[in-house]
């Protein structure tokens, strides 16, 4: 975990489909566009992440990362849609977990996307791009891709630390 | 999520809070301390020894009551940080800007008469 706090280097998102994963087991959610689901979706995270073979602490900031991506296309994608869906797929590889976002929302560009300087003051930072930096910090891998029919999926990757 | 509040001397507000700080939680912890606060209110303190869990949302509505309390020469504080939430304040550089005490007391001490 300590580690995990001083990884100063954020992932990069790339903007294309992830390699060829061995995918070992799955498991899949699908919400509406609503925040009173944000709950169940961190004990389906979080418990696949542990299940994954992370320990609770990274289990603990893997649900964070994925609440703030389906934060996102909640509240900015869908702007609060709840006919509208957002799926999370749970996938096991051999060294870690895989959480594959998808939903139909409004476009985003994540490069482009404000990356909050967290040393300024509190009091000047710009309400809101947090999240995405939260996310940035925590992956080891993101892929971000637009598929037809407006469907765009996030690949979210985090691989079991080896201990030196 | 339960939000229960305090208002002391008519400057200072206790906030203590219990359960998750997500993106649905915090429009009803904001309702909460909306209803009770002030124009006096001038340190806003955040109690979390029954918080399990915090998001980005969560930090937006300290921010909020950061800025508040500082243009009103006070302080915002957060006590009784719970080790999950310790660590998303590192993970963000707020423990850098938040004052963190150990408890109430602790945060009462520094207030100035």
């Amino acid at each position: 975990m300590e580690e995990l706090i001083k990884k100063s280097k954020l992932a990069e998102i790339q903007l294309c489909p992830s390699p060829a994963l061995e995918i070992l087991s799955a498991a899949s959610l699908t919400i509406g566009a609503e925040t009173c689901f944000l709950e169940i979706v961190g004990d389906f995270v979080r418990k696949s992440a542990m299940l994954c073979g992370h320990d609770e602490k990274t289990a603990r900031t893997i649900e964070l990362a994925v609440d703030e991506m389906v934060s996102n296309a909640i509240i900015h994608g869908y702007k609060y849609k709840p006919s509208e869906k957002v799926k999370i797929d749970a996938l096991r590889i051999q060294d870690g977990l895989v959480i594959v976002l998808e939903e139909k929302g409004e476009k985003f560009d994540p490069i482009t996307s404000f990356n909050p300087d967290i040393n300024s003051p509190l009091s000047d930072r710009r309400i809101g791009g947090l999240g995405l930096f939260i996310v940035r910090k925590i992956a080891d891998e993101l892929y971000y891709e637009e598929l037809p029919d407006n469907l765009k999926r996030f690949t979210f990757i985090k691989r079991i630390a080896v201990k030196a | 999520m339960q939000v229960d509040i305090q208002l002391k001397d008519n400057t200072i507000l206790l906030v203590f809070l219990a359960g998750r700080i997500d993106s649905y939680t915090c429009m009803e912890i904001e309702e909460k301390i909306e209803e009770k606060i002030t124009p006096d209110v001038k340190y806003v303190i955040f109690d979390f020894a029954k918080v399990i869990y915090i998001s980005s949302a969560g930090l937006r509505v300290l921010m909020k009551y950061h800025k508040l309390s500082s243009a009103n020469g006070g302080f915002m504080a957060v006590v009784n940080l719970p080790d999950f939430a310790e660590q998303v304040f590192e993970l963000t550089g707020f423990n850098n800007v938040i004052p963190v005490f150990a408890d109430i007391e602790a945060a009462l001490s520094k207030i100035t008469p």
